[in-house]
Parts: structure tokens; sequence; C-alpha cells
């Protein structure tokens, strides 16, 4: 195991808290507030982040079939995770992410999935109290491509706050499953969850499984999916301007999957340059 | 919060004597044995036979609740009661009366219930109905008696459209079935006032393991209503009813029903129909009783241009399991659906599954789904398990679902008002599931507001 940047006993601890783990791991230990890092692409990772750490991540998937990573957030710290998945259209891929939401911790994933022949992504989110995740998922699934993508929310703390957001492009033979879920513990009391999943078929397939499951009274927990086509007179009127039928529709979809996303610049652009491909 | 809802009050025994019943347990030789009691055809003996096969090979399900304490090896499956019953209305539970008072139930009608006659009314209004209706060419039938007087038009659509292999309960409801309703409403035929199956059923108690098979053909119209909110005390711990739709070319079918059964019983129903071109299916329901339900009724919307409502509210007390939904298969253009479904859980678990699929065929298809659920009470859980698949160009799905608790500024809004505590929750609750009641007719509507009130009743505080 390669160990970058530890220097606290704490780290190797955390380990104990992780499940097995491959041995040539990349451990990271973030601390202060650090500009935007990119993970190596090969290996798995495991990180950690001490109390009062602000970072941003970016993890950029280009080659390696497999994916791992387990972030530990301490006390306080915010997180921002950004994983961009592009791999060979040939290529079955498969990505575990693990998070755990420490304490008054807050946590901002941001996930594209583009590349591949057969992907299946699974992200688990635990929070403890008061902690904050919010999960911003796209996916643009074409010519027979088959995506399964699972997104899992734990309350495990009280008051604790996540929000799911799961959107999603399905072309021609495309096949995408998207199962989230919501669990809201016995002493997650006073939290709040919400899903959202909107998709767009063009001419292929999705389901959405959006779960909830609900175990204190004293929540509030809401889930919302819509899935919708093209509609003929946004495409009238994008071609009445001039553009092509074709770019008229890389328009609408540009829009749908990235519309309000709070993001800066250099990932939108990082992810228009995904779906240019 | 202590939470207390003595469901034994609703709960009560006849004492009706048996004229013949089955040997405990599930063999070849007991679903012989029912079959030639009754005196059945060949074919239908053939038939629960191949039901019992495919029973023996299908597995419990796995998923939803938990069925393990479910002992069929305990359960008799076929009892023949006797028509007269023994009781009089002084030997009933005060109690029990007590709880018909509540729900405002006409003496007459508290008779029926409660399992001791009165029946010479209901009778005669019941062959007024029926005089009325045969002269439209209506048949309203025990199934028992429509296999005997109709075998044709019994044979050509007896589960058709919930086939024995569709899950174990449908199977074990296949092989040991009996009593029901049959329904044939000919062509344009439209019937104005809503048909009650509880006028038929008082004559003869229902058994628990009935089929109810509604024909509409072409054009016709039909309101059918089934159970009653006062609960049916269950000698056997399951029920598993079977209810088959064929809504035919441009038929408006109503199915509603509000299950009560008692806290003892598994209630694994199942209930699907077939919706033809122009067709348009209304399932209502409410689930009240029973220790553990599962039911998700099912529109397969066949033809285009058909649609499907589904309406449906579930209150589960301490010890209540409500596993309840929605399936709604799109498999021609232009259709569409809506489900509304509402859960109320005070110390018990209510669950939403259900299933929206718009298959590759069914272009221009709409479907939306909406699910609320009111939890209060430590010990309460509640679940939302929904399927959103669309296969097809064209199409708009949107599923809404919300969890919470009783909102405390609504309640604290009311209460500034000079209303009390509990009252105001009732208001609350009663506005939260008012869309389903408006569905009901207004006798049932009356009841069911009344018992969900008696449920919430001790929550506060």
């Amino acid at each position: 195991m390669k160990l970058v940047n530890v220097s606290e006993e704490k780290a190797r601890n955390i380990l104990n808290n992780f499940k097995s783990y491959a041995n040539d791991a990349e451990l990271i230990c973030l601390d202060g507030s650090s500009d935007i890092s990119e993970l190596q692409e090969a290996g798995d990772s495991l990180i950690y982040c001490r109390p009062g750490t602000k970072a941003t991540l970016v993890q950029n998937v280009q080659k390696n079939k497999t994916r791992n990573a387990q972030v530990y957030l301490d006390k306080g710290s915010e997180l921002s995770f950004v994983s961009v998945q592009a791999l060979g259209k040939d290529v079955e891929g498969n990505s575990n992410l693990f998070f755990h939401v420490g304490p008054g911790a807050s946590l901002k994933l941001f996930e594209f999935n583009a590349g591949g022949a057969k992907i299946n992504a699974n992200t688990t989110l635990e929070l403890q109290e008061d902690a904050k995740a919010e999960s911003i998922s796209s996916f643009m699934c074409s010519e027979g491509q088959n995506f399964e993508i699972n997104i899992n929310a734990i309350h495990k703390g009280k008051n604790s706050r996540s929000f799911l957001n799961t959107r999603g492009v399905s072309g021609k033979d495309a096949n995408a499953k998207c199962k989230g879920l919501i669990k809201v513990e016995k002493d997650a009391a006073q939290s709040d969850g919400y899903q959202d999943n909107n998709g767009l078929v063009l001419d292929g397939h999705i389901q959405f499984l959006p779960f909830l499951e609900i175990e204190n009274p004293d929540v509030k927990c809401s889930h919302n999916a819509k899935v919708t086509h093209i509609d003929e007179s946004k495409l009238f009127y994008l071609q009445s301007r001039g553009l092509k039928k074709e770019s008229a529709i890389k328009a609408i979809v540009e829009g749908f999957l990235f519309r309000n996303l709070p993001i800066e610049d250099k990932l939108r652009q990082m992810f228009s340059e995904e779906l240019g491909g | 919060m202590e939470i207390s809802v003595n469901r034994e009050l609703y709960d009560h025994v006849d004492n009706v004597k048996i004229r013949f019943k089955t040997a405990p347990g599930l063999t070849e030789e007991v679903v012989r044995q029912i079959s030639a009691q009754k005196n059945e055809p060949e074919w239908m003996l053939k038939h629960r036979l191949h039901c019992f096969e495919v029973y023996q090979k299908l597995k419990v399900p796995k998923w939803g609740p938990d069925l393990s304490k479910l002992d069929m090896d305990k359960i008799t499956y076929y009892i023949e009661p006797d028509a007269i019953h023994a009781k009089s209305w002084e030997q009933v539970d005060p109690e029990v009366k007590r709880t018909f008072d509540k729900l405002g139930i006409p003496e007459a009608e508290q008779r029926a219930l409660a399992g001791v006659g009165a029946q010479f009314d209901s009778d005669v209004v019941y062959h007024n109905i029926k005089k009325e209706l045969s002269e439209k060419g209506v048949i309203f039938e025990d199934c028992d008696v429509a296999l005997k007087e109709y075998p044709e038009l019994f044979k050509k659509y007896f589960m058709k459209c919930v086939p024995a292999t569709l899950h174990k309960y449908a199977a074990l409801h296949g092989a040991v079935w009996s009593g029901g309703t049959f329904l044939y409403v000919p062509k344009g035929v439209e019937i104005k006032q809503p048909l009650q199956a509880y006028f038929r059923m008082n004559s003869k108690s229902m058994g628990q393991f009935e089929h109810t098979l509604i024909i509409i053909e072409e054009g016709a119209k039909v309101h059918y209503i089934e159970g009653c909110s006062a609960p049916k005390y269950n000698t056997n711990s399951i029920h598993a009813g079977c209810v088959e739709v064929f809504a035919k070319k441009d038929s408006r079918v109503r199915y509603s029903s509000v299950e009560n059964w008692s806290i003892n019983t598994y209630n694994l129903n199942t209930k699907r129909a077939m919706v033809e071109e122009g067709a348009h299916m209304e399932w209502v329901g409410g689930n009240l009783g029973s220790g553990v339900t599962m039911l998700y009724p099912c529109s397969m919307l066949v033809g285009k241009n058909s649609s499907a409502n589904h309406i449906s509210i579930a209150f589960a007390a301490k010890g209540q399991n409500q596993d309840t939904g929605a399936k709604v298969f799109h498999i021609a253009p232009n259709t569409s659906s809506k489900v509304v479904s509402k859960s109320i859980s005070v110390g018990g678990i209510t669950s939403y599954r259900g299933i929206v699929q718009i298959g590759k065929g069914a272009e221009n298809s709409k479907s939306s789904v909406k699910c609320d659920a009111l939890i209060r009470g430590i010990e309460s859980k509640s679940n939302s398990f929904p399927h959103i698949d669309v296969n097809a160009k064209e199409a708009d799905v949107g599923h809404e679902a919300s969890v919470g608790r009783i909102n405390e500024d609504m309640l604290f809004y009311i209460m500034s008002r000079g209303i009390g505590e509990e009252q105001a929750m009732q208001i609350i609750v009663g506005g939260f599931i008012e869309p389903v009641i408006r569905e009901l007719p207004l006798e049932y509507a009356v009841e069911m507001n009344k018992l969900i009130q008696m449920g919430m009743e001790g929550s506060v505080g």
C-alpha cells in the first residue's frame, strides 16, 4: 500500500473502519484547504479528510475498469468529489464509492457516466449527526450501452440531510437502470431526504427505482421521478433558428444534463467535452 | 406518545354451524374433495390440480413483509357454512354493538353484519335489484352458481387474466377457490346504481378464497363495490382472493373495495384488469385491517386509448404491515394512467410498492403517480418502493412521493383557532385522506372516516 501525505495516526485507524481493501490502495490524507487535486487513475483510493478540511477531488476514469474509493469525512470537513467516467465503448466498468460523512461534515458529489459497454456504479453515503450530502449523478447512455447506477443514502445520525439527484439520457438501444435509496434509521430524527430523478428517453430504455425506507416518525422525506421525451416544439424552435436537427438535439440533451448544475466552468467544460464524444 | 388501537373491538366470531369442512393442510386429496363437494365439471378439477402443481413449485416471495409465520399446514381450505345463524341480536357483544353505533350503521345492517339475520329485508332488496338487472341481461351471481349455469362464459374467462403462474398465492387460489361474485354486463348496458356484493353475501358467509369475475362488454358501464368497512372475522389466517376484470372496448368499470380483515389475517389478494381499446378502469381501495396485507391491483392497458385510475388508502396501527401499491402496464399506444396512494402509519408499517411500465409499443403514453404517507408514533415505519420503467418513445411519466410527520405549523394554526389537539389532528388527517374518501359512496366514506378517526384516537399526548 502506498501512503501519500499521511501524518496522523487516525488516518491509519480509519482503515479498520473500512471493509477489506486492496493492498495497493492509495491513501490520501487531506488537510486545510486545498485546490483541485486529481486522483491517480490506477488503483483504489482511500481518502481521509481531517476536521476542518475544504477540498475538491477529481477522479477521471478513462482506462481503469474498476475504480473504488472509500472516503472518510471527519467532523466539519467539506469535500467536493467529482468523478467522470469515459471508458472505451467496449469496456465493462465497475465502480464502488463509499462515503462516511462525519458529524457536521458536508459532501458534494458529482458523478458523470458516459463511456463503457456495461457499467455498474454503486455509491453509498453514510450520514452522521448534522451531516449533509448532495449527490448529482448524470449519465449519457447511448448505442447499446448498459448502465446500472445505484445510490444509497443511509441516515445514521439525527438532523442529517441528503439530496440525491439523478438525471440521464437513454439513446438508441441503450438501457439504464437507476436505483436510489434513502434510508432513515431509527436514531436519525429530524432528518430530511430528497430524491430527484429525471430521465430523457430518445430511443432507449430507462428504469428508475427511487426507494424510501423511514424508521423514524420525525422526518421529512420525498422523492420525485420524471421520464420524458424531447419536446417537438423545443426542437422546432431551435431548428427555426438555423440549427441542424442533430445539433438541436445535442443542445437540448446538454441543457437537460447540466442545467442548474452548481459546478465551476472548468468542470462543466470537461463534462461537455465528454458529451461531445 | 402511546397509541392503542384495540382491534379486538372490531374482530368478532360468528357461531356458524358448519356442514362440511376439509382437514387442515393442503394435499391433492383436499383439492379433489373440494371439487367433488361442489360437484364441479371435469375441466375445473383439472384446472384446480394444475394450480396445485404450480403452487407446489413456486416459492414464497423473498421481498416484502415476512410470511414465515404463516403456517400453510394449519389452514382449513374449505368450509361450507350453514346459512342459518344461531345467534340472536341480544347475544351480540355490547362492544361490537358500540362499534357499529360509532360507525353510524343502521340497526338492520348492524344485525346482518353481526351475523344475526334480519336478512329478510336485504333479500327482498336484492331480489328487486336482481329482477331489474336480469331484464337488461346482466348476470349477477355467486361464482359457484355461475360455473353451473353459464359454463361456457365462465370457462372462457376464468383465470385468464390472473394466470396461476403469476405468483404462489394466485396458484393457491386457483387450487382451492370457492364462492365469490360473477358479474356479466352485456353490450351497451349502463348500470346506474353501484352494485354491492353485500346484498348477495349476506345469505351465505363469504369464504377466504373467493373469486370475483367481472366481464363488462363493449360500451357498458358499471360500479361494483365489494367488502365492507365493518370487520370480518376470519377463523383462518389467510385470505387469498382473486379479482379478474375484463373491461371490453369503450367500457367503464369502477371497482371499489374496503378491506378490513381481523388482525390475525394474512391478506394476500390478487386483483387484475384487462383494459381494452378506449376502456377506462378505476380501482378504489381501502386497506384497514389484517396483520399483513400484500395487495397490488394491476391494470393491463392492452388496447389503445385505454386508461386506468388507481386510488387507495392504507392504515397501519400497531402490529400491522400494509404492503400495498399499484401496477400499471402500458402495452398499447396512447394509454394513460394515474395512481394516487395515501398511507397513514400509527405504530405499524406501511409500504407503497408499485410499478409503472411503458412497453416498447406504447408510444405517447402518460402516467402520473403520487404517493403520500403520514407517519406518527415511535414504532412506525413508512416505506416507498416505486419502479418506473420506460421503454417507449414519446412517453411521459411522473412520480412523486413524500413521507413525513403531521405538519406542526398546520396543527398550530388550527389549534390557535380554539380547537383541541386531537380534533385538529383529525381535521388534518381528514384532509389528507379526502381525495380517496371522495371517490367512495357516501356510506362507505362515512364509515372509513370514522374508522380512521377511531384508529387515531389516543395518538395524541
